[in-house]
């Protein structure tokens, strides 16, 4: 047995950290999860999927994104395996997408403006408060944002988009000044 | 400066700063201020024509003051900045602004072009569709003697020319959310405004102009005890602190959507002389409104009279704001033509400013008292019971004919007058500027008091407010601003919010004009200036039978030009109506279209991922361009072409690259496919109901071959499916078919069958895939992976298994696309990179070779397999010859309607190959006919996919043909017309390598 | 346009991908009768009022949603979840 490889971002090269300058409106930053895994519930299951989420330990992010459904990320390795143990096709369908995104950071005062730039969802704290997630799209590449506080975003990218998805935020954060982190 | 600009003080050109700002016109080097616009400064400098008109080069001024322009349209900056048909009436000055004149040549002022007037009638009503779209004549038809002059034409009419050069600029958008929009910054869009505020609303208000207020910027009234200007301002300032207002200015509201949506374009940089790092030029605004306030204001329209479009007339509320807020007089001497009480109020404000005002003409002989003493303030005759029958000019205005006026006949009568001035400036009322709420199919109403359509009932969420409902003078706007307001806060669910009306010391004006737009005299008078449409164009195009108010507008292109006819409009119906012998509202009005101004494209385009839309990579993009590949877009994909060695071209690295595969083994980068997770307890029994073959038994381990149909019995996609488990398959599609294959699971999941529990999840981005093809792949194999048997025996042909290469999960599935023996393997996507290295370590002994879709196209295409070309939408796995694969056993998607009769008929388009027989390469698309290329004969069918075929040492493509399938051995002709092409070509069996699978079995 | 979406709430109408007629309904998975596949696939009436189309939202959670729309005042008079989870979310 070899050890795994470790797992490279498509924005290894991109997203190198850049000093901020005294302007920066946003600050920028990409990782890749250890573990990002969907859970789909029966129409009859979703009650005991939900308790079976509730049991998860760790530094779990669980993300609703759709009608029973949920994306989950856990902050150590193996989750799949683990929620499989406890979904069995039964209760739901479990499936492993940890790298099938690719989570683009954005936060700083002018993160709601930069994001607003580009995405056609209302970003203000009363209509998107902090810990919720939002389903939506930017031009044809679909996101997941998660909003981790009042100026800081986690967005959920398809890895083969990634690189487009940066350029183009990178691009959209030079009228407000951006640093990379 | 010449001498126009007026002693400025508190009142007088409060627009204006002391900076000097140096531009130049025409190449002539002028000096205005900041705050000037470029049309203010040009009549600063003395500069009276600014353009030559459309159709007959005639000499124009400036007309307006503001986005109604019909004339001043100018080019502005070079190069790649170069934009044209800008109205100078809207540029705000910087120093070292370029503008030059449009459609004239050599100059604005000496116009050659001008002789298109002289032959009278020749450009009249529907020039172009008598001259070009009638009967032909001797040697052409119409549409030939068209060509032929259309580039004449086109020189001699027409506006600006674009720059060639890119842009250098940028466009952002941005997307915005509010409770109220609110249009306008005047008096009633600042009451609407504050009101909403007041009540909690999310408001955002959009003002065109740079300075916020609308007509309060010029305004003589005194609210709350202070000038309406400053009023205003600190009003604005105040507003714009809250937390819930956002206050764009520069930004014209252009297109009302359905549901509340809008489009707005904010000048960001136009005003400087080049944007800042980062800042675009222009921010287009997408605006998602609960409700919204619209306060445009109205647009004060022209007088009809002979030489009404004579540089120097204009309009009189235009020549005010010149005088009062640019400290401009607009000329020397003006004289006033109005029908209505606020031409005398803008000769009495422009006289206040200093300018000399020598005559005040008006069609009433009616008018009030206090409207009289406001014109005695002048010191200019009076002629009541008149009307200018002529303006007179070289040029440019030197005099008007005045004779009286009846406005009970409309005639006129009495002696001829003369009065010397060179501005002219005419009032003809004013129309609402409801743009926004007709572009929503609102309907006009018609106020025979007013003279003037107002928006009618709303059908959205808009409520107006101001001179655009018809609320004129300043009370009234308030008052129903704040009505306005109110009524958007009960959309939004909000209460009522604290009223906020200033004290208003000022004029009392009524604004009912007299029911008369045209002086009939003889003369070329001017109902649409930009487009050069004369009262005589709309008499003739009534007379020849164009009634409706849609056909006049087409046929004599009345209101078509980049203004739509925004000063012309009302004259325009009006004649129409008074030559129908009908009233005005029975006539009708057209519907404006969005935009309300012209909007540069690069606004509306935004910024926008490389080309057209966003590149999708694979994880091993980088190793391909390291390796030299030559990238090729497929779909969003950019994918290696070839990996052309040095002073190789395509062709000779693809065929290189599949004569490798056959003898040894090559790798592909086959990330691209789509992907689909299906899982749940009824799994299988979808998938079974999808494909046409069966899936319900395929075993735990193999993956198998699928077709998919469309409900009509064409087939839609292919590819295989793996079995991952009882309840878990992974589907994979054709790479451009991913979408629509989820698209289409999708439906029948959700909305046929959703008693299903299976659960659809796209995972094409989450897997990386590299196809190992060629006899030496188990070899390869071998040498890398472990935790798994690789042998014929461990992994039989479609055998689907888990294992590891150098430490990477690994899924290995044995499939073949190219006929030779081959695997699949897949691993995480952050993996891809390593999984690619890893392949290539293990096969350099072999000579493992990288391959691109060049030859993997090749490989299949010898081995007879379809893919996209040949899955056109119009071909049933019968027609492919893959009838074997329709399940007799159970029903599936298209089932039943592939049963039709015509899908069973011989002379079917049907899968073969054919292939050169002179050594010429086959185009994709050509036609198959039986005869020599003077004599082709009809089309039997068509190639989809060619390649030049290492294995038959010849070009070959696949061919969709008529009876195919009993017509090897013919010989035929590979026709393309267009390219010049008709190949000789034998028809053979598409399976012409391995056709009995010997290689990929072995 | 805006569509609601029952999941994700109202969104602009390009994140949703237009499915056709939602009134057609697809014959049993027993039927082979070409004439009820006819029907379902090609026949369609072209009102002039209320129409009940299918949409999904594809850039969002995938839902599909039946709108109900008005083809000549444009005015969305409903959106209402279908599927599996439609009972759940209504």
């Amino acid at each position: 047995m070899v050890d795994q490889p470790e797992m490279l971002s498509p924005l290894h090269d991109l997203a190198m950290p850049r000093a901020a300058s005294d302007t920066a409106g946003v600050e920028l930053g990409e990782r890749l999860c250890a573990s990002l895994v969907q859970v789909q519930a029966w129409p009859n299951t979703v009650g005991r999927v939900e308790k079976a989420l509730s049991t998860l330990k760790g530094e779990i992010t669980i993300m609703p994104s759709g009608p029973g459904r949920w994306l989950i990320e856990d902050e150590s390795e193996g989750l799949e395996d683990r929620l499989r143990k406890k979904i069995p096709s039964a209760v739901g369908a479990v499936t492993g997408l940890t790298h099938g995104r690719v989570v683009i950071s954005i936060s700083g005062r002018k993160s709601e403006w930069v994001l607003a730039s580009g995405i056609a969802i209302d970003f203000s704290t009363d209509a998107f408060p902090v810990g919720e997630t939002r389903l939506t799209h930017h031009h044809e590449i679909g996101l997941t944002v998660h909003r981790t506080g009042e100026t800081s975003f986690d967005l959920y990218v398809f890895t083969s988009f990634s690189r487009a998805f940066w350029q183009w935020i990178e691009r959209a954060g030079e009228e407000v000044g951006y640093s990379v982190t | 400066m010449s001498g126009f600009r007026l002693n400025l003080r508190n009142g007088v050109g409060d627009a204006l700063s002391d900076e000097t700002i140096n531009f130049t016109f025409n190449g002539k080097p002028y000096q205005g201020r900041k705050g000037d616009t470029l049309a203010s400064a040009l009549l600063a400098n003395g500069v009276k024509i600014v353009a030559r008109s459309f159709k007959y080069h005639r000499p124009r001024g400036i007309f307006t003051a503001g986005s109604e322009e019909p004339n001043a349209l100018v080019t502005l900056r070079i190069a790649g900045r170069k934009e044209p048909n800008v109205r100078a009436t809207e540029v705000e000055l910087y120093d070292g602004l370029i503008a030059r004149t449009q459609n004239s040549w050599p100059s604005v002022n000496f116009d050659l072009m001008t002789v298109n007037q002289l032959p009278g009638k020749t450009f009249s009503a529907g020039f172009y569709y008598k001259t070009f779209m009638g009967p032909s004549r001797p040697g052409h038809k119409a549409t030939q003697f068209w060509w032929i002059c259309e580039q004449f034409i086109r020189r001699a009419a027409g506006l600006g020319k674009g720059s060639a050069h890119a842009d250098p600029d940028r466009y952002a958008r941005m997307n915005a959310f509010c409770d109220i929009l609110v249009v306008g910054s005047g008096a009633a869009g600042l009451a609407a405004a504050q009101r909403a505020a007041s009540a909690g609303a999310k408001v955002i208000a959009c003002e065109e102009n740079p300075t916020l207020g609308g007509a309060l910027q010029s305004a003589p009234d005194i609210l709350d005890g202070e000038p309406a200007k400053d009023w205003v301002s600190h009003a604005w300032e105040e507003l714009a602190q809250e937390p819930n207002v956002t206050v764009l200015r520069r930004t014209t509201v252009q297109s009302y959507f359905d549901d509340n949506t809008f489009l707005a374009v904010e000048r960001v940089a136009d005003h400087i002389a080049q944007p800042e790092k980062g800042q675009p030029r222009q921010r287009a605004w997408n605006i998602r409104a609960k409700s919204t306030v619209i306060a445009t204001g109205a647009l004060e329209r022209p007088m009809v009279f002979p030489g009404n479009d004579l540089p120097g007339v204009m309009l009189a509320d235009a020549a005010r704001r010149y005088a009062v807020e640019f400290g401009t007089s607009p000329g020397r001497s003006i004289c006033v033509f109005t029908n209505n009480d606020t031409g005398w109020l803008a000769a009495r404000d422009m006289a206040k400013s200093g300018v000399i005002i020598s005559a005040i003409v008006d069609v009433r002989l009616d008018v009030a008292d206090h409207i009289r003493a406001a014109g005695e303030e002048t010191r200019a005759q009076v002629r009541i019971g008149a009307a200018v029958v002529k303006a007179k000019g070289f040029r440019h205005l030197s005099a008007v004919k005045v004779r009286d006026f009846s406005e009970a006949t409309g005639h006129v009568s009495g002696h001829e007058r003369t009065i010397p001035c060179d501005v002219l400036a005419v009032s003809g009322g004013w129309s609402p500027a409801f743009h926004l709420t007709s572009q929503q199919g609102g309907k006009p109403q018609w106020d025979a008091e007013l003279q003037a359509f107002l928006p009618g009932a709303p059908i959205q969420k808009w409520h107006c407010a101001g001179a655009m409902a018809g609320q004129f003078g300043l009370r009234s706007a308030f008052r129903s601003g704040e009505e306005a307001a109110v009524k958007a806060l009960a959309d939004c669910g909000l209460e009522d919010g604290e009223s906020s009306v200033p004290v208003i010391d000022g004029d009392s004006v009524d604004h009912a004009p007299a029911p008369v737009l045209e002086i009939k005299t003889p003369g070329k008078a001017f109902v649409d200036l930009q487009h050069d449409v004369t009262a005589d164009d709309v008499h003739l195009a009534h007379r020849e039978g164009f009634i409706s108010v849609e056909h006049l507008k087409r046929y004599t292109t009345l209101g078509m030009a980049t203004d739509q006819g925004k000063t012309s409009n009302m004259s325009g119906l009006s004649i129409m109506a008074e030559t129908q012998g009908k009233p005005i509202p029975d006539v009708g009005t057209t519907r404006f279209r969005p935009p309300y101004t012209p909007v540069a494209l690069g606004a509306l385009a935004g910024e926008r991922y490389g080309h057209l839309a966003a590149e999708r990579l694979t994880p091993m993009y980088d190793l391909h361009v390291e390796a030299g590949a030559h990238m090729y877009a497929n779909g969003p994909w950019l994918r290696p072409e070839s990996y052309n060695l040095p002073g190789e071209n395509v062709e000779q690295a693809y065929i290189r690259e599949t004569i490798a595969v056959r003898k040894s083994v090559g790798m592909v980068d086959v990330s691209t496919l789509g992907k689909i997770d299906v899982q749940g307890p009824d799994a299988a029994e979808f998938l079974n109901r999808i494909y046409s073959n069966g899936f319900a038994k395929l075993p735990v381990g193999k993956a198998r071959y699928g077709l998919m149909l469309r409900e009509d019995g064409f087939l839609f996609d292919d590819g295989t499916t793996w079995r991952l488990d009882d309840n878990r398959f992974l589907m994979t599609t054709t790479t451009i078919g991913a979408g629509k294959v989820m698209e289409h699971l999708e439906y029948h999941h959700d909305v046929v069958w959703p008693d299903l529990k299976v659960a659809l999840t796209s995972v094409s981005d989450e897997w990386a895939a590299v196809a190992v093809a060629g006899p030496k792949s188990r070899a390869v194999l071998r040498k890398c992976v472990t935790d798994c048997d690789v042998s014929n025996e461990g992994m039989p042909f479609m055998g689907v298994r888990d294992g590891e290469i150098d430490g990477i999960p690994v899924k290995i599935a044995r499939l073949s696309f190219s006929g030779e023996l081959a695997y699949e393997v897949f691993c995480g996507a952050h993996w891809g990179r390593a999984l690619w290295k890893a392949l290539e370590k293990a096969g350099e002994k072999f000579d493992i070779t990288p391959y691109g879709l060049e030859a993997l196209s090749t490989l299949r295409i010898e081995k007879g397999h379809v893919a996209g070309p040949e899955l056109n939408g119009r071909t049933t796995p019968l027609d492919l010859g893959l009838g074997g694969m329709i399940s007799s056993k159970k029903n599936f998607v298209g089932c039943a309607l592939l049963q039709r009769e015509t899908f069973s008929k011989e002379d079917r388009f049907q899968l073969v190959a054919v292939k050169s027989l002179d050594g010429q390469p086959i185009t994709g698309g050509s036609h198959l006919v039986a005869g020599q290329k003077d004599e082709p004969g009809r089309s039997q069918g068509h190639t989809t996919s060619m390649c030049f075929s290492p294995e038959l040492n010849c070009y070959i493509s696949l061919a969709l043909l008529e009876g195919g399938f009993k017509r090897h051995g013919e010989k035929l002709f590979a026709s393309s017309p267009v390219r010049g092409k008709h190949v000789a070509v034998e028809v053979i069996n598409p399976h012409i390598v391995d056709p009995k699978g010997g290689r990929m079995h072995g | 346009m805006r569509l609601t979406c029952p999941y994700c709430g109202e969104r602009d109408h390009q994140e949703f991908t237009y499915r056709g007629d939602a009134s057609a309904r697809r014959p049993s998975l027993d039927s082979q009768s070409i004439d009820e596949h006819n029907a379902y696939v090609f026949d369609r009436a072209n009102p002039d009022g209320i129409h009940h189309e299918l949409w999904n939202h594809t850039s969002g959670c995938r839902t599909h949603v039946v709108v109900a729309r008005n083809t000549v005042t444009h005015e969305i008079i409903s959106c209402d979840p279908v599927g599996p989870f439609a009972k759940v979310m209504k």
